[in-house]
């Protein structure tokens, strides 16, 4: 039974195997660098002697931002797929159901034509572009959707998938003109996190605290909206009002992330679903349950992308949905046995 | 005194359905069934009773009060509604889908008090639901389902209860089981207005009945008084006797073929 043991049970073994992955990213690399360095240097210890002076640097300035940033971006998609599922009522929504992800494609891919990953402003001008195009998308979908003060999650739906088709024609658009950013094009939506820094981390901080406060602030609300807007209803929420912030602050997640990692496919469909068959659907529990095992998740694809054809890296976009694709089948498989 | 008036309302789904100028006021403490054919309007009255659907002309007052300017969580603390069929894709448990019946009470951030904890297991043992109180609401018989969403209405603690067709589906045994549930509570005080497809059921449980047909209040007022042959013969154009229940007396169709 999916009781409070279960819960319980689930979160620290979560909690077990982030902590893992975490040190296995940091440790993962083509510099070795023993565990017991890495611990001393992360707890910012007196480092013995011998000690390489790039070992401090490659630790907190390359591998750990990086590492942070796969964790953050994989727990911001897994609550805005969370979040998408239950607004939605529908198990098979995503962050990127509304567009997010098209938009966010069309940012990036004109910051990239028009030069600007060249500059010195380049490594944020992307990642902005690409979180301008996001959002602006909802917007298009949200006022689209609009029909005498109420947005029914058909129309909502409907609008989400011709924006994102609409969209999704202008970045091969793009991607057609783009000549000699055509590989950078290519490989942004691949998803990736090579190269990504503190200021990325940083940058896309405050957008995933206000979105994943709002979402956990609803948490109760997305309970009665999972069972269908009319039952949400009667149960005394305000419907109209509590959608169009989830809507709002879920995009807000997905777009963030996306601006920093790229395009990453997957986790915000497979990471709430593998959570609701461990602990049920109460979103008290699933929404940080999502958060954790979806950074659990991406920090390891991460890694994974990164080992397998080392020194060469995989982008994660295509390790998530290579790993997530077949694991989803196996669930939905599974379910249907059960 | 009225717990629910509805004053002049109407309302209408395009050009093929029109709910028209409805003057009803449900008494604080009836047990009142709404009658009529399948298109009648029933469904639609108690959206409107519940606040679901804003009538486009005339007015839906609950204790005096405009509905439609009342907070929602305030309304639902008096107001519970249970609908039809009401299915979800995600997997709660009953204690869970019972549980959501608290919300109305509850600020955001704040846990469940002793007292919502009470009024969730009062609700789970009216309902009969004691023993399912842990399992999965998905895996649930027809019967079963439609008691967790009564028990969530319970946990609400209205003072009035909207159902929509609360024994379509259900074989004989479930719907005498929750008839039973609801004259109780009624007994109690609460306040319950149920939409009925079966006409006999209504005649035996209710207290008042309201009939309608195409979108008009056709006949209202105690059984005796509605379930006449000729209202059943205007309201569903079948040839009926009726003949007094054996036991307690209460109006009876018997179908003439």
């Amino acid at each position: 039974m999916k009781g409070r043991r279960t819960r319980a049970a689930a979160f620290i073994v979560l909690a077990a195997l982030l902590f893992l992955v975490l040190l296995a990213g940091v440790l993962a690399g083509s510099v070795f660098i023993p565990v017991a360095d890495i611990l001393r240097i992360l707890t910012f210890s007196p480092l013995s002697e011998g000690t390489p002076a790039m070992w401090p640097a490659i630790v907190l300035r390359l591998r750990l931002p990086r590492v942070l940033a796969a964790l953050l971006v994989g727990s911001a998609l897994s609550l805005s797929g969370a979040t998408m599922q239950g607004l939605f009522k529908n198990p098979l929504a995503d962050p990127f159901i509304i567009g997010v992800s098209s938009g966010a494609s069309v940012g990036a891919a004109a910051a990239m034509l028009l030069g600007l990953a060249w500059t010195k402003a380049g490594a944020f001008a992307i990642p902005l572009a690409a979180f301008a195009g996001g959002l602006c998308s909802l917007f298009l979908v949200y006022s689209l959707s609009a029909s005498g003060g109420r947005r029914s999650t058909l129309s909502l739906l409907l609008a989400g998938t011709a924006v994102s088709t609409f969209l999704g024609a202008v970045v091969a658009l793009l991607t057609y003109f783009s000549g000699e950013q055509l590989q950078q094009v290519v490989f942004w939506m691949m998803g990736g996190f090579s190269g990504r820094n503190w200021l990325h981390l940083f940058s896309m901080l405050p957008w995933l605290g206000l979105g994943g406060g709002i979402v956990f602030w609803h948490a109760r609300d997305l309970d009665a909206l999972a069972q269908g807007e009319e039952q949400a209803y009667y149960l005394g929420v305000e419907v109209e009002r509590v959608k169009g912030r989830l809507l709002w602050a879920s995009a807000l997640l997905a777009a963030a992330a996306v601006s920093v990692s790229g395009l990453i496919g997957f986790v915000g469909l497979v990471v709430p679903h593998a959570m609701r068959i461990i602990g049920g659907g109460a979103h008290r529990w699933l929404l940080p349950a999502s958060a954790l095992a979806g950074g659990v998740f991406v920090v390891a694809s991460d890694l994974l992308a990164r080992v397998v054809l080392a020194p060469a890296e995989l982008p994660v976009g295509l390790v998530t949905a290579l790993v997530g694709g077949p694991f989803f089948l196996y669930l939905l498989k599974k379910r249907r046995v059960a | 005194m009225a717990m629910i008036s509805l004053e002049k309302v109407s309302y209408s789904y395009g050009d093929s359905f029109r709910l028209a100028d409805i003057d009803l006021e449900v008494e604080k403490g009836t047990l009142l069934g709404i009658i009529g054919s399948n298109g009648s309007g029933k469904s639609t009255l108690l959206k409107l009773m519940a606040g679901y659907l804003v009538p486009q002309a005339g007015l839906v007052k609950l204790e005096g009060r405009p509905l439609g300017a009342m907070p929602r969580k305030a309304v639902a603390q008096k107001l519970a509604v249970v609908t039809q069929g009401a299915h979800s894709d995600f997997d709660f448990t009953v204690e869970e889908m019972v549980s959501l019946g608290r919300l109305p009470f509850l600020s955001r951030w704040q846990s469940e008090r002793p007292g919502d904890a009470r009024a969730v297991d009062l609700a789970l043992e009216r309902a009969g639901l004691d023993q399912f109180r842990h399992r999965p609401y998905k895996g649930l018989s027809g019967g079963e389902s439609q008691r967790v969403l009564i028990a969530r209405a319970l946990a609400q603690e209205p003072e009035i209860l909207l159902l929509d067709e609360p024994t379509t589906y259900l074989d004989l045994a479930y719907q005498q089981e929750i008839f039973t549930l609801l004259s109780r509570l009624n007994e109690d005080g609460m306040t319950v207005a149920a939409v009925l497809h079966d006409v006999n059921m209504a005649a035996l449980y209710c207290k008042d009945l309201v009939a309608l047909s195409r979108g008009e209040i056709f006949a209202k007022g105690s059984p005796e008084t509605v379930i006449t042959r000729e209202n059943i013969r205007a309201i569903y154009g079948s040839t009926v006797a009726v003949s007094p229940h054996p036991t307690r007396g209460r109006p009876q169709v018997t179908v003439l073929p």
